[in-house]
């Protein structure tokens, strides 16, 4: 096990070699440059140039790539061009904003997909079911950006219920329990808003890997031994169907973090994915390429966290 | 068809299996469909969304780009249904031309995914060993590519325009797809009806086309119907954030972006809720159609 | 005269399927006696597992259905009592071993929590009791270290195992009847015998009547007291074992008996049926055998036959034995 462990995370090396590669090679081949509208326009072409010069800007990609790979490999990303500061520094407290929005879309929609999931898969082709079975449909269909504007008019604007935008109320001088309360409402709408897709797929799998579950031998078995409904389904079929499931949940990690870009844009939350948005707009070399790699470490840890519940949870795998 | 396909229709008890001769798969796919309430609404909704793309020219009652100076952000009227937007343009009429974009998308990205994702999740399943290796770092790299972010950044190099987008979808959105294709080549691989193809002596790429592919048609067929759905989210996504589809061309999704002017967003509903809502229906009917395929051509694929 | 534990009387099940309605069980009755060995057989198809489920009453839901008949144990109609009685009954009084030992043990839980699963429900046997229980039983049915196994998952043990562990499972609350549906159908030849061989022995020892589900004559001769062929949801002959083997009525037995080298003279040809067994959507007006049948005669296909008593305990259902017939 810890063999395999080792492996999977030594195996992170290559393909994060290979993004950090590509994702370089393509921010440079993009037009205009960060220092653009940065320089004092008096600056002469040739002031300009030996300003780039000394920060290493006409070196080849190659030498730059290196640089940057031996600063990020000792913890060191480099100075953002547009916050004039460490890129560390800048992305901690927006890795915080997105992770707490991230992890609250992430509880919403398991605590509401999977018990969903469940009593649909019990009930199949009732009511309930087919009620459930298309909600599913229209979370998955609806463009996270247009559920959002239409929770903003309707929930926060036309009834006022949650606040419109941002974090927290500015300048409220709001202090401990009531600073609490305040951030949690402007935490829900966005939580709904990027929890929505993922309660979907979710609420969707479950209810297939009951369904599946529902089926095997050993349900029958369960049955033959004069178990109650309620202890075959909850115990012998939930059991392995959320094996599964526990896959799947962490695969949607990856989708929160992209999808948190739409998210943050929308409701103005300062985010990891807003700040890679906007360093792409400034050329912000050294922010793009370290908020990409604090994204892609993210989902390939993820990755590895789905194999090691796999193997947590299902006895077949662990004792191999 | 004439074959000897036997298709088991098997209830639950497999002491009462009963063989049906002389029915091809297919068909009885077809009939399944058919049954399939949500899937028959979804393929009518969306052969009218079709329909309308395609005779926009005829249809639509205003120019796409036709500008009426005296009725800017006009409400709804019986000139203008949907009223006009902030440069006095007809919004319905931009609404049906905006369906061309967000389906063609749709279906052009999807189709580029799928040769990426069939070529190179043959090649890995069928090849092995270290070509197969390579093949799945590259999926293993490009999965873990925050989606927006490269769309993005490729997107700014190649510049905003209906088929960069496509591209920069398609290029991204294959790796489910590679995935699924080497694993189903993998347990084909090992049938007997591909040895007795190998001991015939028939070359690599024979054996893929014609013997390992059409089995698998039915995933692809299922992953290429749902792909459409979220090529159009994609592009509407990133016309919205204004990196696909520019103006003056109309997208659902450049329309939407209006509503990030907080005077749009409150008093204009009908410059930004129709194509939110038209994304919504197409997306919505593309799933239940795809969804009913899954169900009628393989229900073990069903997840 | 032994005493008569179960007794089935007409009993009729069907499935509903897109194609239409299937009886899979048409007007079985049978009756088995403490301390013996009732053998089913028949080929795939003929509905012997469909009467082994009503009996237990879990034909899979929501297309199977039990339309008619009686299933009394000790005198009580299984098919007239709640769900929740019915639940009190199913693995303490009646138990059951299935086919597939690979599939039929949940994966997830160990073999001790399995087999503990039934002792805690119907004996009320909690921790270490349960457990020495459990360890027991797997002495019981000779699986090498027992502690250890308990705490195992099925999938560290072999087919044989495992089937081992599902009888332990099913004799666990010492029950009036064991139902074995195929329980040697999935295994090794030589497993196989060791398996028949070690519930021939608890047979002995415990006197459970046992319902014995198989399409191996091998298998009947070895154990059955008594057996009834099943052909296309019927019985269509029952007799004590000697007789079966010795003085074949029906010639779907004897068709059974001819299909298998060993139960051969030494002259004779091997042979088989020809044909398959009818689809059940489109079953023959007449004898469901005949289109099969090498005696088949006008009668067979206008008419089913009924099951008569030819010789005291030996029934059989077809025209050659019955009046009317040729």
């Amino acid at each position: 096990m810890r063999k395999y462990i080792i492996r999977r995370l030594l195996l992170i090396i290559p393909v994060l070699l290979g993004i950090s590669i590509i994702i370089f090679s393509l921010i440079h081949a993009m037009p205009g440059d960060p220092f653009a509208h940065l320089i004092d326009p008096n600056m002469t072409p040739e002031d300009k140039d030996r300003m780039l010069e000394s920060v290493g800007y006409f070196d080849p990609l190659p030498v730059q790539y290196l640089r940057w790979v031996v600063g990020a490999v000792q913890g060191e990303f480099g100075h953002s061009i547009r916050f004039k500061e460490d890129v560390l520094k800048v992305m901690w407290p927006r890795i915080q904003n997105t992770f707490v929005l991230s992890l609250s879309a992430m509880i919403f929609s398991t605590l509401l997909a999977i018990p969903l999931g469940i009593i649909s898969s019990t009930k199949q082709y009732s009511v309930f079911d087919y009620v459930a079975t298309i909600a599913a449909f229209i979370g998955l269909s609806i463009p996270v950006f247009f559920f959002g504007l239409m929770l903003i008019k309707f929930v926060a604007f036309d009834l006022g219920l949650f606040p419109i935008a941002g974090m927290q109320t500015i300048a409220s001088g709001y202090t401990g329990w009531q600073l609490f309360i305040d951030k949690a409402r402007h935490l829900v709408l966005p939580t709904l808003v990027l929890g929505l897709a993922s309660t979907a797929s979710l609420m969707r799998y479950t209810r297939s890997s009951m369904l599946e579950c529902v089926k095997q031998d050993y349900i029958r078995t369960a049955r033959a031994k004069g178990l109650s409904e309620r202890v075959v389904i909850y115990k012998h079929a939930l059991r392995n169907a959320l094996i599964p499931v526990i896959t799947v949940l962490s695969m949607q990690i990856p989708r929160l973090i992209s999808g948190a870009l739409l998210t943050e844009t929308i409701f103005v939350w300062p985010g990891l994915a807003r700040l890679s948005f906007q360093a792409i707009m400034n050329r912000d070399y050294p922010m793009i390429m370290g908020t990409v790699t604090v994204m892609s470490i993210v989902v390939m840890l993820s990755n590895l966290f789905a194999d090691l519940m796999y193997a947590v949870l299902d006895p077949r795998i662990r004792y191999q | 068809m004439i074959n000897k396909d036997e298709n088991k229709l098997v209830n639950n008890e497999q002491e009462n299996r009963v063989t049906l001769k002389g029915i091809s798969p297919w068909k009885i796919a077809f009939t399944r469909l058919r049954k399939n309430k949500l899937a028959l609404t979804g393929l009518i909704v969306l052969s009218i969304l079709i329909f309308l793309a395609i005779t926009a020219d005829f249809i639509a009652p205003h120019g796409r780009d036709h500008i009426d100076l005296f009725n800017i952000n006009a409400a709804p009227s019986s000139e203008f249904l949907l009223g006009t937007d902030e440069l006095g343009r007809d919004i319905l009429s931009r609404l049906i031309y905006g369906g061309q974009v967000s389906l063609s998308v749709g279906l052009i990205a999807t189709s580029i995914a799928l040769v990426i994702g069939v070529t190179l999740g043959a090649i890995a399943g069928y090849a092995g060993g270290l070509i197969d290796n390579v093949i799945m770092r590259i999926v293993d790299i490009v999965m873990c590519f925050p989606f927006f972010v490269i769309a993005i950044v490729i997107a700014s190099i190649l510049g905003p325009s209906i088929w960069n987008v496509m591209f920069v979808i398609g290029a991204l959105s294959w790796t489910g797809l590679a995935r699924i294709v080497r694993a189903e080549i993998l347990t084909l691989k090992e049938k007997e009806f591909i040895e007795a193809a190998k001991s015939l002596g028939l070359e690599g790429h024979e054996i893929i086309t014609k013997h390992l592919l059409p089995n698998i048609l039915a995933p692809i067929l299922v992953f290429a119907t749902l792909g459409i759905a979220g090529a159009i989210l994609v592009e509407a996504g990133l016309s919205f954030l204004g990196f696909g589809v520019r103006q003056p061309q109309p997208s659902w999704g450049n329309m939407i972006s209006a509503a990030q002017s907080m005077t749009v967003l409150r008093l204009r509903w009908w410059q930004w809720i129709p194509p939110g809502f038209l994304i919504f229906i197409t997306v919505l009917s593309i799933n239940f159609l795809g969804d009913g395929l899954r169900d009628a051509l393989d229900p073990r694929l069903k997840q | 005269m032994a005493k008569t534990v179960l007794k089935i009387e007409g009993l009729k099940t069907s499935f509903n399927t897109t194609a239409g309605l299937v009886r899979a069980v048409d007007g079985v009755s049978f009756s088995v006696d403490e301390g013996k060995v009732l053998g089913i057989v028949g080929e795939s198809g003929c509905g012997k597992s469909v009467t082994s489920l009503s009996v237990m009453r879990l034909v899979p839901k929501p297309n199977g259905h039990i339309t008619d008949g009686k299933i009394l144990f000790e005198g009580k109609d299984l098919l007239r009592i709640k769900e929740s009685e019915m639940r009190k009954i199913r693995g303490n009084h009646i138990a059951m071993i299935f086919q597939e030992p690979m599939t039929a043990l949940n994966p997830v839980f160990t073999i001790g929590n399995q087999i503990g699963e039934s002792l805690a429900l119907h004996q009320g046997l909690t921790g270490k009791k349960n457990v020495e229980r459990c360890i027991e039983l797997l002495k019981t049915v000779e699986i090498p270290r027992p502690d250890k196994v308990v705490d195992e998952y099925p999938h560290q043990l072999s087919g044989g195992m495992r089937q081992r562990v599902m009888i332990a499972m099913a004799l666990s609350c010492d029950p009036k009847i064991l139902i074995a549906d195929e329980p040697t159908t999935a295994l090794d030849v030589t497993i196989q015998a060791q398996v028949l061989e070690l519930m021939k022995e608890l047979n002995a020892k415990l006197g459970t009547a046992t319902m014995l589900i198989t399409h191996d004559l091998g298998v009947i001769a070895e154990m059955a007291d008594d057996v009834i062929v099943m052909y296309a949801g019927k019985v269509v002959e029952e007799a004590p074992v000697v007789n079966i083997f010795k003085t074949t009525k029906h010639p779907y037995t004897l068709g059974l008996l001819k299909s298998r080298p060993d139960m051969l003279d030494e002259d004779e040809k091997l042979s088989c049926i020809r044909g398959m067994v009818p689809s059940p959507y489109n079953m023959p007006k007449g004898c469901a055998f005949a289109p099969r049948c090498d005696k088949r005669m006008d009668i067979c296909d206008e008419k089913m036959p009924n099951l008569i008593e030819i010789e005291p305990g030996h029934k059989v259902r077809c025209w050659l034995f019955e009046e009317g017939g040729a």
